[in-house]
């Protein structure tokens, strides 16, 4: 072995405190050293050249190079060595430098550790293997994160070299905050006239894939393989259709401030960000929906049909109930309306009355006539689709897939349709025609009906079987009563409460007795109760075995029931039904034995404790008819095996049998009609699906942030006036003496008063209504508001990260009083105001629209501060020139600009300082202490206040005030937000400033210390426009020499697996990061395998294994251990050897 | 001895993150103890608990071992391993007599320049008054 051994005496760098010739005489007397030369600097050609011709020469096979750190030029001297024929990891570097010459002082010391360190490289060295770095192939094409300037131009550059580029953009538009410019320095061209080119060119590129309104949110991979996830986030308008109109935004009745013009004015809930955004589309931004619209099951737009209440639109408002809903009648008067449980008001007042309002709303367009005639469907399409069950759920169902242009036909055994909704719900609650009126709007749409046709054996429906119909769906739903399970139920005067109901609500006649006691506490109990007393019954008790906390039937009906004079009996169980001794083998009804509950320690199947009767409290109740109504199930009767007891996948719906669809079987607390509309819907999807031959399963839809007010937020809007609490409306009922002995509808109707009041208690809370005023206005048609987020996925080679800045919040700065005073701004906020397209459309105005007479700009308010930002932002000096510029232009005010220095290093940037200075600018030489509100009556009299600026002049060497109308202050560019995530994400540092960390900051300034990743723009450090273009064309240029390279190295310190020695314990597997650890089997034998394209080298596996079976290549434990023992030579010893 | 006992201390400092801190401490020329001799390992997960066992038989007087901060790992969770070996390595040693102040495990960011320095004089002072280590000698 002949070692070679290269100290650098790097200018004097090194030399200057290492005794560079003393070390490399020391290095001579190492063992296995063959060669010791110094040099002045072993990078350059002639000392490279001088390793070249050792090893080609003298046979110089190992080299140490003592000079730089390695990381900076460890490649540089393995591609010496190979260019010699030597394979290139037979080299260590020794930092003599970094670690060496420039952190200590003194010779004596620094040498010494010089030698040790040389020492330990040569026995370090001596243990290198040939390593051989694998190629891979360069995924050609590019990702450039962020659409500012930077962004733009390192996309289209490396679009123009002819590689696809993906652009992805957080915001709706491209453009970043240079779009909010005015004018920009020092050639005062308008920031908008020169990027709007360039962003129209990018997004025409045919290279560029812009994927705006998204955000990265996984990266694998390494360089030249990249894998990153990006989620689309939901625009709800179709961008291929939009054209930018504003129709939309016109009807649209919220504001909410503008982003674009920093809260300075508003925009719409549809808006698009600015006239010139790229796509020039509009975007509805519904972050948060309204919590009614949440809690309905059917997702009704309960906030969007109020605002139209509100302002007296019924017919609309019915119009949007009924995109989602077709039984708005039933739902308005039979819902159990969990919108209310959630309204936002409860915490003020009380919740809006939303069901009483639905119910108006259909009450009062229907008896002013249809606004339209309802006209047929067309059959578009060739399926058709059966459903079998006409009650909510199926009549639904059959409503949407008719409206997509299938065939439907509607199955129902009895001979009126409704379902539950019309046996099962008496009339006092619903009456008839209503129910009808929404049934024949449905089937007015083209719905075939066929009354009295049961379906025994669905599958028969279906065209493989003999059928016509090409899909299938169950809606028969429960119509069942489930069974008391007590003895005597047998007995005449025993009726099914479900029955019972159905009988009445078709007018057959009833024979229930004069004492009728019903079993249950649920709504059909009630109804079965009320139904009863208004047949004629004198007693009717309801006995319910849980307590009246406990009771599922709506508080409001229970309440109108012991109004009329039903009782109930909580906590009370049914033992036996009693049997009277006449006529003939079956008794009638003649008391309903009872016992006080008691609840057990066990729960049953509704998760609830489990009730026996107590023994020795038992007693009976005389009565001649007893009403189960304990709970119901779905028909059995009605279908054969195995249909009855078929349910559908959770998620798609389908049963095994293919083209039948079903619902999940019976969830409790879900059987209301408003649950039965939504599964209706999801049916219809599905069934769509199905038979377009698309994909059934479909992730869930990503469930939307509610706004959910706190106690605390509701107090506080009413301590400041903005909600005034107001009492919920109250609606009439019937006459106590008319309800019980008829079967008129008990709650009357509110008026248009009374409805146009309640709707104005709404508070607005959701972002998006959901009013759909947009959809209505938009003549192409372009606004979906059922679009969802999307995860799509990009394989590229290379990444450019081009994330840019925001500005640092001057309220940390409070002594400038930003956010207390009126007309402090921020420079941000005045480029708004001075542009024409701004808030004041160019005028540079006071909060209260004066003029103003003198203004200050502030330099340097959160940068060159050791209590914010030490770094200087470097753009500002001239911006707030350029502000100063424009100001007084457009006011002639004083103008003032405190400053610490200024910074006009650019080209042309001199001599526009120049030029402000002669238009009468003062400058004052001194940052700014503090600003103050000072009473300064006006010069008509009036009360007015002045701000006053405090600074030292230091030029004067005095403590000044200057009072002004305005104060500008200019804030840090510190990193976008979310970069914290980013830099994670991408394997980035950061430097001290929290910016994005270069390679090199002299050297390298767009590359990262990941390779493949690079930087553009401000993300790296404050910037001007001018640089930053620069900066991300270097960018664009290093991406486009890796994709034309097309092949990367993959440096070979990986780890691998000596198989004799692993015993396949399987640790290696669980700690490795990269997921490169596998067991494997390899000729019969278990063992540990180290996947080479996945390892990363980090060496965990090594350390992890017992055994010692894994090694790192380059960082053996021999090689490490070796340079170890070498630094550790004791004095003595290296003193006699040198 | 007449002179000064000086302390040999042995840092194993992992590529992506401390072992460029201590480049930056080099670049920004800020000044530390000449008793330090650095070790560069590819992640603070590839030192072995008993690399520092080794040292300090080896005539090692104090070790230190420095990784990524939590979160900042190049390779992901590699110092987290680190963090947890060398922490029961550290109960090992005291058990064994070692005193504590003689290992350091830190967390150096490649922007740290400064904490660098201030780590390594620290480090070099306590062990300076701890005195040398002449223990587990094999």
């Amino acid at each position: 072995m002949r070692i070679g051994v290269y100290i650098c005496y790097c200018g004097s760098n090194i030399a200057g405190t290492v005794d560079v010739e003393a070390v490399c005489d020391y290095a001579r007397l190492l063992d296995g050293v063959f060669v010791a030369r110094t040099n002045k600097y072993t990078c350059s050609d002639p000392g490279q050249a001088a390793i070249r011709h050792d090893i080609c020469e003298l046979g110089v096979d190992r080299v140490v190079v003592a000079a730089c750190s390695p990381r900076m030029h460890e490649r540089t001297f393995r591609a010496t060595l190979q260019s010699a024929g030597l394979n290139p990891f037979f080299l260590e570097v020794a930092n003599l430098r970094e670690h060496c010459s420039w952190v200590h002082s003194s010779k004596d010391t620094a040498t010494v550790k010089a030698k040790d360190l040389v020492r330990g490289a040569v026995e370090r060295v001596r243990r290198h293997e040939a390593l051989h770095p694998r190629q891979e192939p360069v995924t050609r094409a590019a990702l450039v994160v962020g659409g500012g300037i930077a962004g733009i131009q390192a996309a289209l550059d490396i679009a123009n070299s002819g590689y696809p580029v993906y652009l992805v953009e957080k915001q709706p538009s491209i453009g970043g905050h240079m779009a909010q410019l005015d004018k920009t320095f020092p050639t005062l061209d308008c920031s908008a006239c020169i990027l709007t080119p360039k962003m129209v060119d990018l997004a025409s590129h045919p290279n560029v894939h812009l994927l705006e309104y998204s955000e990265v949110v996984d990266v694998q991979g390494y360089v030249g393989n990249f894998r990153v996830t990006v989620r689309r986030k939901p625009r709800y308008v179709d961008v291929t259709k939009c054209t930018g109109c504003g129709s939309c935004a016109e009807a649209c009745p919220k504001e909410l401030p503008s982003e674009f013009n920093l809260g300075l004015s508003t925009r719409k809930v549809i808006y698009r960000p600015f006239p010139q955004a790229v796509p020039n589309a509009f975007v509805i931004d519904k972050v948060g929906v309204a919590p009614c619209q949440d809690a309905c099951p059917a997702g009704q737009h309960a906030q969007g049909y109020i605002s139209y209440i509100r302002e007296g639109r019924f017919e609309e408002a019915l119009r949007i109930i009924r995109e989602d809903n077709p039984f708005a009648s039933v739902c308005g008067r039979t819902c159990h309306h969990p919108c209310e449980g959630a309204c936002n008001r409860r915490l003020v007042d009380e919740p809006l009355s939303i069901m009483e309002l639905k119910r108006f709303v259909v009450d009062y367009v229907y008896a002013r006539g249809l606004p339209r005639p309802i006209d047929p469907v067309p059959q578009t399409r060739q399926e058709r689709v059966a459903v079998v069950g006409s009650g909510p759920c199926g009549l639904t169902a059959a409503q949407a897939l008719c409206k997509l242009g299938y065939g439907v036909t509607v199955y129902e055994a009895l001979p009126v349709a409704g379902g539950l909704m019309r046996t099962g719900i008496p009339e006092h609650r619903l009456p008839k025609g209503i129910l009808q009126r929404d049934i024949d709007d449905i089937l007015a749409l083209g719905v075939e009906l066929r009354l009295n046709s049961p379906v025994r054996n669905p599958s028969t429906l279906l065209r493989e079987n003999g059928g016509d119909h090409d899909a299938v769906f169950l809606a028969t739903g429960v119509s069942r009563s489930t069974q008391l399970g007590i003895p005597g139920e047998e007995l005449e005067g025993v009726l099914s409460g479900v029955l019972f109901l159905r009988q009445v609500n078709l007018g057959r006649r009833v024979q229930i007795g004069k004492r009728v006691a019903v079993v249950g506490g649920g709504i059909t109990a009630l109804d079965a109760a009320t139904t009863a007393l208004r047949l004629g019954a004198q007693t009717v008790t309801l006995v319910y075995r849980r307590s009246r906390g406990e009771i599922p039937a709506y508080p409001w009906e229970l309440e109108q029931a012991e109004a009329e004079g039903i009782k109930l009996l909580t906590n009370t169980v049914a033992t036996r039904i009693v049997g009277d001794a006449s006529g003939g083998e079956k008794g009638h009804v003649a008391g309903l034995e009872c016992a006080q509950s008691q609840q057990l320690s066990r729960i049953d199947d509704s998760g609830k404790r489990v009730v026996v009767p107590e023994p020795g409290t038992g007693f009976v109740m005389e009565v001649d008819t007893v009403i189960r109504a304990i709970g119901q199930f779905s028909d059995l009767i009605y279908l054969e095996e195995p249909f009855d007891r078929m349910i559908g996948d959770q998620i798609t719906l389908l049963t095994s049998i293919p083209g039948l669809f079903a619902g999940r079987g019976v969830i409790p607390g879900s059987g209301f009609v408003v649950n039965a509309v939504a599964l209706g819907h999801e049916a219809a999807h599905s069934i769509h699906c199905y038979l377009q031959g698309e994909p059934l399963h479909e992730l869930p839809a990503a469930k939307r942030p509610v706004e959910k007010w706190t106690r605390e937020e509701a107090a506080a809007k009413v301590r400041l006036g903005t909600v005034t609490p107001a009492p919920r409306v109250q609606s009439l009922r019937l006459d106590l003496e008319e309800r019980v002995r008829t079967f008129k509808e008990v709650v009357l109707p509110l008026t248009e008063q009374q409805a146009i009041a309640e709707a104005s208690r709404c508070l607005d809370c959701g972002v998006c209504s959901g009013c759909y005023r947009c959809v209505w206005a938009c003549e192409r048609e372009a606004i979906d508001h059922t679009m969802q987020e999307r995860l799509e996925e990009l394989s590229v080679g290379s990444i450019v990260l081009a994330t840019g800045f925001e500005l640092y919040d001057a309220r940390k700065l409070p002594q400038y009083g930003y956010g207390r005073y009126d007309d402090v701004y921020t420079a941000l906020e005045v480029e708004r105001l001075v542009n024409a397209g701004g808030p004041t459309a160019g005028e540079v105005l006071l909060k209260d629209g004066r003029r103003p007479e003198a203004v200050a700009i502030l330099h340097c308010i959160g940068s060159r501060d050791q209590n914010h930002n030490a770094y200087c932002s470097r753009a500002c000096c001239m911006y707030s020139m350029k502000l100063a510029h424009l100001i007084r232009e457009k006011t002639h005010a004083r103008v003032y600009e405190f400053y610490i220095d200024i910074t006009a290093f650019g080209k042309g940037y001199a001599e526009f300082y120049e030029r402000v200075q002669k238009e009468g600018i003062f400058f004052i030489r001194g940052k700014a202490a503090e600003v103050e509100a000072v009473r300064a009556d006006r010069q008509d009299g009036s009360p007015g206040h002045r701000l006053v600026v405090r600074a030292e002049d230091t030029l004067l060497g005095e403590v000044i005030e200057v009072p002004v109308d305005m104060v500008v202050l200019a804030t840090t560019m510190v990193p976008a937000a979310g970069s914290d995530e980013l830099a994670h994400l991408f394997h980035v540092t950061r430097s001290s400033d929290g910016f994005f960390m270069e390679a090199h900051p002299k050297l390298r300034p767009a590359e990262t210390a990941s390779d493949g990743v690079f930087l553009a723009g401000v993300c790296q450090s404050p910037k001007d426009i001018p640089d930053t273009v620069s900066h991300a064309s270097a960018a664009a240029v290093q991406v486009v020499a890796l994709l034309n390279r097309g092949q990367v190295e993959i440096e070979p310190m990986i780890a691998e697996v000596q198989p004799l020695r692993c015993v396949a314990c399987g640790t290696c597997t669980e700690v490795c990061p990269a997921s490169a650890a596998k067991l494997v089997e390899v000729r019969g034998r278990r063992q540990a395998e180290i996947n080479p394209a996945l390892c990363k080298g980090c060496g965990l596996c090594v350390v992890a294994c017992r055994g010692g079976a894994i090694s790192l290549h380059g960082f053996t434990d021999q090689q490490v251990l070796g340079q170890l023992s070498a630094l550790l030579v004791p004095a003595q010893v290296d003193l006699a050897r040198g | 001895m007449d002179e000064e006992f000086e302390p040999k201390i042995i840092g194993f400092l992992c590529n992506w993150c401390s072992y460029a801190g201590a480049d930056m401490t080099g670049t920004a020329r800020i000044a530390y103890p000449a008793n330090i001799r650095i070790i560069r390992v590819p992640c603070s997960g590839r030192v072995d608990p008993l690399f520092v066992l080794k040292a300090l038989q080896g005539g090692a007087d104090g070790v230190l071992v420095a990784g990524c901060h939590p979160g900042d790992c190049h390779y992901g969770d590699g110092n987290y391993h680190a963090r947890r070996r060398l922490a029961l390595m550290h109960r090992l040693l005291t058990f064994v007599g070692v005193e504590a102040g003689r290992l350091r495990i830190e967390w150096v960011s490649a922007a740290e320049g400064n904490r660098f320095a201030q780590v390594v004089t620290e480090l070099t002072q306590q062990v300076k008054q701890l005195g040398p280590w002449t223990g587990l000698q094999s």
